[in-house]
């Protein structure tokens, strides 16, 4: 999993239309994150695809919002986990790394 | 007089040249020609402030995203929508802090090659008509060569090339773009800011060059649709022993039959092209008694007199050729036909092919003076000289 498609998905952890979702992650990865529009549709094309997210209309009846699914959810589950593995394992040796 | 706020361009890019056509529309906004809308080879601009704008031309992606979601999501990114070409969005920004359209080259790889989907379609489609009209011309070129100087094959061979250059535009269009996207999935973006000026100049030669080509191909079409039986010969066939029959005397009471209007007692063979001067050859055959000669019974020259007037004496020499080789005179013993020999004394004919059946039998010959062509048949006892004698008296009376 891609860090752009990590943040993604913990962005569409609430329902959030679609012209949202740039703002969303730039505050999510505290500026670090922008993407293109055309990569986030890329993007949000195969999470579509990977069937991690789906559009759903919006409360008020007026739009369209995105949101994670179950299988989306649980994906992002197990990358966080091997993330948390992966820096355990790293900070064993942290202090031993090269300078 | 107030300017206009409105103008046409012709799009002289190819659809692969995505990056020049954004340096062409950002120059035109520099110029005060902000984009309205483009076609397919048209774009239509508006007078408006000279300003630094970014274009971008988008490929669509293969995707469920309505055009909606689409614009929603590249506007909350400073991308305005402005126009759709195809397979292709235009946006539009003057923010220079905007962030390009596509940050990750390995997630746009895949949407950009479907740019040349349609590419291989059309590609395959123009190299087989190219190849169904220029195959026939290349099939059996001894024989095919005459009938296609004189006839419409000229058209043929020319929408043949027009369409094989398509074919290899549509080509070169697909390997542009695959190459691309090869690029873009090893990490490389592609760059924007690319000079156009070259490809402009490179494209409105060609594309001026193809369409004079196009224009006269469909004059010279709508010329040799219109030809056919007119009233004109600007060269009679000579009056004589021979009947003549000119064009203007024919009516409908005549039947066609490849080529040939047949009537109770004579044929004639009438044939036109777009390459010789007249517009109808009108040649004649028929049987001719020669004179009574006691010394020749039976004899009797046949002159099967065909006159091609042609442009130059090298088409001359393929007509006369070609004439000489498909000759079924001279038989062969184990069945077949082999064509007429060259003469080596030309008698003062600029070609000569010429089968001397000396004593019985048939006699042929080919003859060039020019840009003229002529063929005599004869049956009976005859030499050669005295073949060439009767060649002679009916060239004579024509002059």
């Amino acid at each position: 999993m891609t860090e752009l498609m990590y943040y993604t998905l913990i962005a569409l952890r609430t329902p959030i239309p679609g012209e949202n979702i740039l703002t969303e992650l730039a505050s999510l990865s505290h500026g670090r994150l922008r993407p293109g529009p055309g990569t986030l549709v890329a993007l949000l094309t195969q999470l579509e695809g990977q069937k991690f997210i789906m559009l759903q209309p919006v409360a008020d009846g007026k739009g369209w919002a995105y949101r994670i699914t179950a299988e989306g959810l649980a994906a992002l589950k197990r990358e966080y986990a091997l993330l948390q593995t992966m820096v355990r394992d790293g900070s064993e040796y942290a202090a031993r790394w090269p300078q | 007089m107030k300017p206009k706020d409105m103008m046409r361009r012709v799009v002289w890019f190819d659809e692969w040249q995505l990056e020049q056509i954004e340096s062409w529309l950002a120059a035109m906004a520099l110029r005060g020609w902000r984009l309205e809308r483009m076609g397919l080879r048209i774009a239509t601009f508006r007078r408006c402030q000279p300003a630094s704008l970014r274009y971008r031309l988008d490929v669509n992606p293969d995707s469920k995203f309505s055009r909606g979601q689409r614009q929603a999501i590249y506007r909350s990114a400073g991308w305005v929508y402005i126009a759709a070409r195809q397979d292709i969005m235009i946006f539009c920004t003057a923010d220079p802090a905007a962030q390009e359209i596509h940050t990750d080259p390995v997630l746009y790889a895949p949407v950009y090659r479907r740019l040349s989907g349609f590419n291989n379609l059309y590609a395959i489609l123009y190299l087989v008509i190219a190849v169904m009209m220029l195959v026939p011309v290349s099939l059996d070129p001894a024989y095919q060569l005459k009938q296609f100087l004189l006839g419409s094959g000229i058209i043929s061979l020319f929408a043949g090339i027009m369409f094989l250059f398509a074919a290899v535009r549509q080509l070169v269009c697909h390997f542009q773009v695959t190459a691309r996207a090869k690029r873009m999935e090893r990490g490389t973006l592609p760059r924007h800011d690319v000079p156009y000026r070259g490809a402009l100049l490179r494209h409105k030669v060609v594309n001026q060059v193809l369409a004079i080509a196009l224009g006269a191909f469909l004059l010279a079409m709508v010329f040799e649709l219109a030809m056919g039986f007119t009233r004109f010969i600007p060269r009679p066939i000579p009056e004589g022993r021979l009947a003549v029959v000119r064009a203007a005397d024919l009516d409908d009471s005549f039947r066609m039959e490849e080529g040939m209007i047949l009537d109770s007692e004579l044929s004639y063979h009438v044939s036109w092209s777009v390459l010789v001067p007249e517009q109808v050859i009108l040649a004649e055959h028929g049987n001719i008694d020669r004179k009574a000669d006691p010394s020749k019974p039976g004899g009797q020259i046949w002159l099967e007199s065909e006159k091609y007037r042609n442009w130059t004496p090298w088409m001359a020499w393929l007509v006369a050729k070609s004439l000489a080789d498909t000759s079924q005179t001279v038989v062969l013993p184990d069945a077949g036909w082999a064509p007429l020999p060259r003469a080596s004394d030309t008698h003062g004919f600029d070609d000569l092919w010429l089968y001397d059946n000396t004593g019985e039998g048939r006699h042929e010959l080919v003859a060039r003076q020019g840009c003229v062509v002529y063929r005599l048949s004869a049956d009976g006892p005859y030499t050669t000289d005295e073949l060439l004698a009767a060649l002679a008296e009916w060239i004579g009376e024509g002059e």
